[in-house]
């Protein structure tokens, strides 16, 4: 009797416990279907793109700085080589080093998505750490390699663009990506055995390894040229130029938006990089002037556009196209199994059903195309060697496209054994025109111009943005200004502003640091010269900015006190005897004291 | 009855479910967020320590240099160049770094005062030296005429597939007596570093 009660029992606990289980079930369900939304492909950050096509490589910096520098997730890669990017145009080498360096230790990771493949069939493909096709991934080592040319490291160009050669899979001619779907459709091995491994064709590669080589007297630089003359004939003359060493200046010019990447096709699954810079089916010429004379016309050696539309050039992780597929017949198939269960009463059918449709839907959600991808990559780049007799002007300007020009002021040749290395971003059509880049002259004078006559520091009321030396202070006491000033006053003066001297070095635990990345000329806290002859220089150097309004009280006073010894003719030892009353250090001048200058 | 066992079935097929719901659940978790660590075949600062150890060890029980007296005409040797023939980025900071280290282990030991000898780094590299040793006073003999250089050479051999990468090391250092130009003393060391898993996946 007790057994039958307790068989009594147990049936009637068994619908309790099934409700139970389906309970926990179905919260598995919708907390894996939250997850999955989750994951979905993280926004875009506009932000950064729209100021790094208006020139404003400050602005795209600071939009991107946190995610690159706070943040270590699946788009560490594609932040930091933003912000590497970023900061090489602006002509901050530190920065970039920084930002490169890190896309460089993490692109050279092998297996860096091992442990991620599950997750990125059953979830979304951007769970995927982004390392980029691989055409981005060789860009982004050519970058590291540009930025270590800026340097004059050649040994370490070398390296990195060395890195950039790594063999591609070929799956033949005329291959796209549907023709590779429905064969990776038909064939499960297809994509993992059905390719040849082949040599890059990344002539641009090449040359920078050449290059590096050559420059640092490493071998194989003859075989690196011959490699890039290979691929590419129409590169001779350039190739007999960098070979023979005859030049002095070497050029590195992007120009235009590179591709974007879009996702098409059934779900969205399939993914293709598109051109956005429309020039009429022509590659345009970089044209390099001194005054009216032409002295080169370069053809681009590397295109974006070209390499992005190469299957060789693509990951091609076709897992998503076919869970496209595998996600129809489990939606379909699971609906039938639902549908016939309910029918016949039977849970278990439905609950099979109901599985192959959650199944489904969670991988056709998945099944839409990673389209993360790189915007700062270019259309073109060039490389244009120069051989100057002299420091000169030069105009360099992209054929076809007036917006796309800009005025170099007295380029300094370099030598045949260490070259000038200048590093330019040049933008499209779709970018505004920023005359700046064509006016010749810098406003301001700073660290690589030197102190003008008759120039004395910005931050009271001059021109002058170089950063306090001994060399600095003794040009303004020479121009007749700050001369019973010592190094420590007026390096106390831009600190009693807040002004840190050099870019990013605000370093106090709790305090915003971006701002230091930002020039006081464009309403940051940094002092600093960027690489001469890069966009960010041009930016800051070649266009008028606001007047500067001291905060502190002794900055203040001691701009009043110029300007009054302005007015009155005299500076030398006017200024000196009219000089803030000093109470020990210039920090500690009297409020008031301004008012006896007005 | 028959509701019993379709329970009975049911609430078997759903335990038989729940493991998979669970493990596809944590992969999704796993491959969300989770933070991607560079493991590469690069040199690493535990390298730099046991190369730096090796050679100063190497160096000291050379027997040309266990030769000399505390009486003999001092050498200035002057740490010359890194020159970075891997594939590796070696940053000019880095790469003093290992001639740093390694001045520093001679300086400090015996070795300098019983085989009269001075290290010197080229005045022009002592900043950056001192900056990643974090020492400020400059060295003695700093500014001195070098009687001898010291190279440091690293070579590597890199293998990629697209089942890993590898690479082979070899850092050379040689002593080049700048008054006869021959070689006073050389050694190497080696090591090789593997990864597995696709470069470009």
């Amino acid at each position: 009797m007790t057994e039958r009660k307790s068989a009594t029992k147990g049936r009637s606990d068994a619908p309790e416990a099934t409700k139970g289980s389906r309970a926990v079930s179905l919260g598995l369900v919708v907390a894996w279907l939250c997850v999955a939304t989750g994951c979905s492909s993280p926004a875009r950050n506009f932000a950064t793109i729209d100021a790094y096509y208006r020139y404003d490589f400050a602005a795209a910096r600071e939009a991107v700085r946190g995610d690159a520098m706070l943040r270590n997730d699946e788009q560490t890669i594609l932040n930091s080589t933003r912000l590497g990017m970023a900061a090489l145009a602006d002509g901050d080498l530190h920065e970039a080093e920084i930002a490169l360096g890190r896309s460089f230790e993490l692109l050279s990771t092998a297996g860096l998505n091992k442990d991620r493949t599950i997750a990125a069939v059953l979830d979304y493909e951007g769970v995927r750490i982004w390392k980029g096709e691989p055409f981005e991934q060789a860009l982004t080592y050519h970058y590291v390699a540009t930025l270590y040319a800026l340097m004059g490291d050649w040994e370490n160009m070398r390296a990195a663009a060395a890195n950039s050669l790594f063999r591609l899979t070929d799956f033949g001619r005329d291959q796209n990506p549907e023709k590779l779907a429905r064969r990776a459709a038909q064939d499960e091995q297809f994509l993992d055995t059905g390719y040849t491994a082949v040599d890059t064709n990344f002539a641009l590669g090449f040359l920078m390894q050449a290059i590096g080589s050559d420059l640092s007297g490493a071998s194989g630089s003859s075989d690196q040229f011959d490699a890039a003359s290979k691929i590419n004939p129409d590169l001779g003359p350039l190739i007999e130029s960098l070979r023979a060493r005859d030049y002095n200046t070497l050029l590195i010019v992007d120009y235009g938006k590179g591709p974007t990447k879009i996702a098409y096709g059934p779900d969205q699954a399939l993914a293709a990089f598109a051109p956005q810079e429309r020039l009429a089916g022509r590659t345009p010429s970089l044209i390099i002037a001194r005054g009216v004379d032409r002295l080169l016309a370069a053809e681009p050696v590397c295109d974006v556009d070209q390499m992005a539309v190469d299957h060789r050039w693509n990951n091609l992780e076709d897992i998503r196209r076919a869970k496209s597929v595998i996600g129809d017949l489990l939606v379909f198939g699971g609906a039938i199994a639902t549908a016939h269960g309910s029918h016949r009463d039977s849970d278990k059918t439905v609950l099979a059903g109901l599985g192959a449709i959650a199944a489904g839907l969670l991988t056709k959600a998945g099944a839409k195309a990673d389209t993360r991808y790189c915007e700062f990559m270019p259309k073109s780049i060039f490389l244009a060697p120069l051989n100057l007799d002299r420091a000169t002007d030069l105009r360099l300007s992209i054929e076809g496209d007036p917006g796309a020009a800009i005025i170099l002021d007295d380029v300094a040749p370099g030598s045949s054994s260490s070259p000038n290395a200048i590093y330019l971003r040049l933008h499209g059509r779709g970018s505004p025109n920023a005359r700046w880049l064509t006016q010749r002259n810098a406003i301001y004078s700073n660290d690589h111009t030197g102190v003008r006559p008759a120039d004395y520091p910005w931050i009271l009321g001059g021109n002058d943005l170089s950063t306090p030396t001994r060399e600095t202070l003794q040009a303004y006491h020479d121009n007749g200004y700050l001369l019973d000033m010592t190094l420590d006053d007026l390096q106390a003066l831009y600190d009693a502003e807040g002004i840190h001297i050099g870019s990013g070095m605000e370093n106090q635990p709790g305090v915003r640091r971006n701002p230091s990345f930002r020039h006081v000329l464009e309403g940051g806290t940094g002092l600093f010269t960027p690489e001469p002859n890069s966009i960010g220089y041009k930016r800051l150097m070649c266009r008028p900015h606001p007047t500067y309004q001291p905060k502190s009280d002794v900055a203040r006073n001691v701009a009043a006190s110029i300007r009054v010894n302005d007015r009155s003719g005299s500076q030398g030892a006017s200024v000196q005897s009219a000089r803030v009353k000093k109470t020990g250090s210039l920090r500690h001048a009297q409020p008031n004291d301004e008012e006896m200058f007005e | 009855m028959k509701g019993a066992v379709s329970y009975r079935l049911s609430a078997f097929g759903l335990l038989r479910l729940q493991p998979c719901f669970v493990v596809c659940a944590l992969c999704s978790l796993i491959g969300c967020g989770a933070a991607p660590r560079a493991h590469t075949t690069f040199l690493r600062s535990v390298d730099l320590v046991e190369m730096t150890d090796t050679m100063a060890q190497s160096f000291a029980s050379d027997e040309i240099i266990g030769e000399r007296t505390p009486s003999d005409e001092p050498w200035v040797i002057s740490m010359y160049r890194v020159v970075n023939h891997t594939n590796q980025i070696i940053p000019e900071r880095e790469k003093w770094l290992y001639m740093g280290r390694l001045r520093a282990m001679l300086a400090q030991s015996d070795i300098a005062k019983a085989r009269s000898i001075i290290w010197i780094i080229p005045p022009e590299r002592w900043p950056i030296v001192a900056e990643e040793l974090n020492v400020s006073d400059e060295p003695y003999g700093l500014r001195m005429k070098p009687t001898h250089l010291l190279t440091a050479e690293f070579h590597a051999l890199t293998n990629t597939s697209g089942s890993g990468r590898s690479d082979a090391y070899v850092c050379e250092y040689q002593l080049v007596d700048l008054g006869t130009g021959t070689l006073v003393w050389d050694d190497k060391w080696e090591v090789k570093r593997a990864v597995e898993g696709r470069t470009y996946d």
